[in-house]
């Protein structure tokens, strides 16, 4: 289980931290011991709501766009990968069923994205914009 | 047409979503963003819209109108572009708003294609197969 592995090396040692990445410390270690003790497999995966409740709960002031940009994209910078699953939520990967649900989901948002793109380079011709 | 020419004609005419069960969230979402957050400086959040519905008496939640909602209106051509820096949503107005919206998803693609491949390569490195 490397990615739970992971997860548990991070709580004991969180290597070096810039300034900035400084002050979400606490809720990295508060996030990764959370998902540790709830949301290990994608059968026990949680919301991202629960998430930032469980941190409020814990005295951190965070709201939902800084969480996924200061502490989840920070946490998988550094190599703990936090996946999820739309509709279902965040987790830890176990198995490496787990580990293909997560690349599907990872798939399915590019898919996604480039659709979008699509539609607004179609929507730019027809506005006449040259982008 | 423009975006929000595109958005405006929406509220008179829904077309094919016309009978979507979510189409009164999808016309107030629209014209909240007509009233609020026309081009990218006047981009507002998520939360900021859900609340709104919220008022309105909509009970949906934040994953629901993502798919349901947004999703779908963008499918029909009410492109609701999103910014990360700005932290929010608003229609586009001019060629500069599209270019921030375009590359919003540019980077949102590289992003998670730099996931994949750090999630490929943690599992080769741990002998497991990627494909079943």
């Amino acid at each position: 289980m490397p990615f739970v592995t992971a997860a548990r090396n991070f709580l004991a040692n969180q290597g070096e931290f810039t300034t900035t990445e400084e002050r979400y410390r606490g809720q990295m270690i508060e996030t990764v011991r959370y998902l540790l003790d709830n949301a290990v497999g994608i059968d026990n995966a949680i919301s991202t709501n629960r998430i930032i409740e469980h941190l409020r709960h814990e005295g951190f002031r965070t709201y939902r766009e800084g969480w996924q940009i200061n502490v989840l994209g920070a946490l998988r910078d550094r190599g703990i990968f936090i996946a999820s699953k739309r509709g279902k939520g965040m987790y830890i990967i176990e198995t490496t069923s787990d580990c293909r649900a997560a690349i599907r989901s990872i798939e399915d948002r590019i898919e996604v994205e480039n659709a979008r793109l699509n539609t607004l380079r179609r929507l730019c011709r027809e506005a006449n914009f040259i982008t | 047409m423009s975006f929000v020419a595109t958005a405006k004609d929406f509220l008179e005419d829904q077309g094919d979503l016309s009978t979507n069960k979510y189409r009164g969230e999808m016309v107030e979402t629209v014209q909240y963003l007509l009233d609020h957050a026309v081009g990218v400086r006047n981009a507002i959040s998520t939360g900021k819209i859900i609340d709104h519905l919220h008022s309105k008496g909509y009970a949906i939640s934040r994953e629901a109108w993502q798919i349901d909602v947004l999703g779908k209106l963008r499918e029909y051509g009410v492109f609701v572009a999103s910014s990360r820096g700005r932290s929010g949503m608003f229609l586009i107005s001019n060629e500069s708003d599209a270019m921030v919206a375009y590359n919003s998803i540019y980077n949102r693609i590289s992003v998670q294609q730099h996931r994949l491949n750090i999630l490929e390569q943690l599992m080769k490195d741990e002998g497991w197969e990627i494909k079943k």
